[in-house]
């Protein structure tokens, strides 16, 4: 049976099924690829933001540099950075 | 001679719940330096038992937003069960229109909320007062 949309807009939709169950979807006027895009960028600018402050964090604090930390620290904004590009 | 001993203060334990290793990874590394003891959990799955279990003083959840039905749920179990239903929770989240309907009830609730990008400094913070006016609600509770 051929599901009929009773509403839309740029995002999402509400359709026949969804009135029948009383349903109206959590997505509808959300773009949900755009929005599942947004939260995994938002994600990784929290990562960088992140290892950034702590390596502050640490310098503020007298620590002496972690080589082995520094390099891991550098891939992880590397991955999140391509990550971003990627999706955007 | 007068010797004082200072009281050993015990650690506050924080429980993070998120779908990103990285974000634990790096919350963890950075509680932990400021002096918490940290417990990170990767899914939610079975996150009710265990956060009832290792009665942390502060949770950390993750929220995506209006289409993670997990994460509301897992939020509304953590209120319900009685094992969790005191602990302050910081909700992190990007969502910002949908929990901002929402977060004077969550306030009462003692859930306080982050917005996404988040600096850590500002976590901290969170965490802080959060857990001082948890202390101060136990006292006045009391």
């Amino acid at each position: 049976m051929h599901d009929h949309v009773v509403a839309e807009n740029s995002g999402g939709h509400i359709s026949d099924r969804h009135l029948a169950d009383r349903h109206i979807p959590d997505d509808y006027g959300h773009d949900e690829s755009t929005l599942e895009r947004y939260v995994a960028v938002v994600n990784d600018l929290t990562v960088i933001s992140g290892i950034a402050r702590l390596t502050e964090r640490r310098s503020e604090r007298g620590q002496s540099v972690d080589e082995e930390q520094l390099r891991h620290d550098m891939r992880s904004i590397q991955e999140a950075v391509e990550r971003i590009r990627l999706r955007l | 001679m007068v010797s004082v001993t200072q009281p050993v203060q015990r650690k506050r334990h924080i429980l993070a719940i998120n779908s990103s290793s990285d974000v634990l990874a790096m919350i963890s590394s950075f509680l932990s330096e400021e002096g918490y003891r940290v417990t990170t959990h990767l899914f939610r799955d079975r996150v009710i038992p265990l956060a009832g279990d290792l009665a942390p003083d502060l949770i950390i959840l993750d929220y995506q937003g209006a289409s993670d039905d997990d994460g509301w749920s897992t939020l509304q179990m953590l209120r319900l069960a009685p094992g969790t239903a005191t602990i302050p929770i910081v909700l992190c989240t990007g969502a910002i229109s949908h929990v901002e309907e929402t977060r004077d009830h969550l306030r009462d609730l003692g859930i306080e909320v982050l917005y996404k990008p988040f600096r850590l400094d500002s976590l901290l913070d969170l965490i802080m007062t959060t857990l001082a006016t948890s202390v101060v609600r136990k006292s006045s509770n009391a």
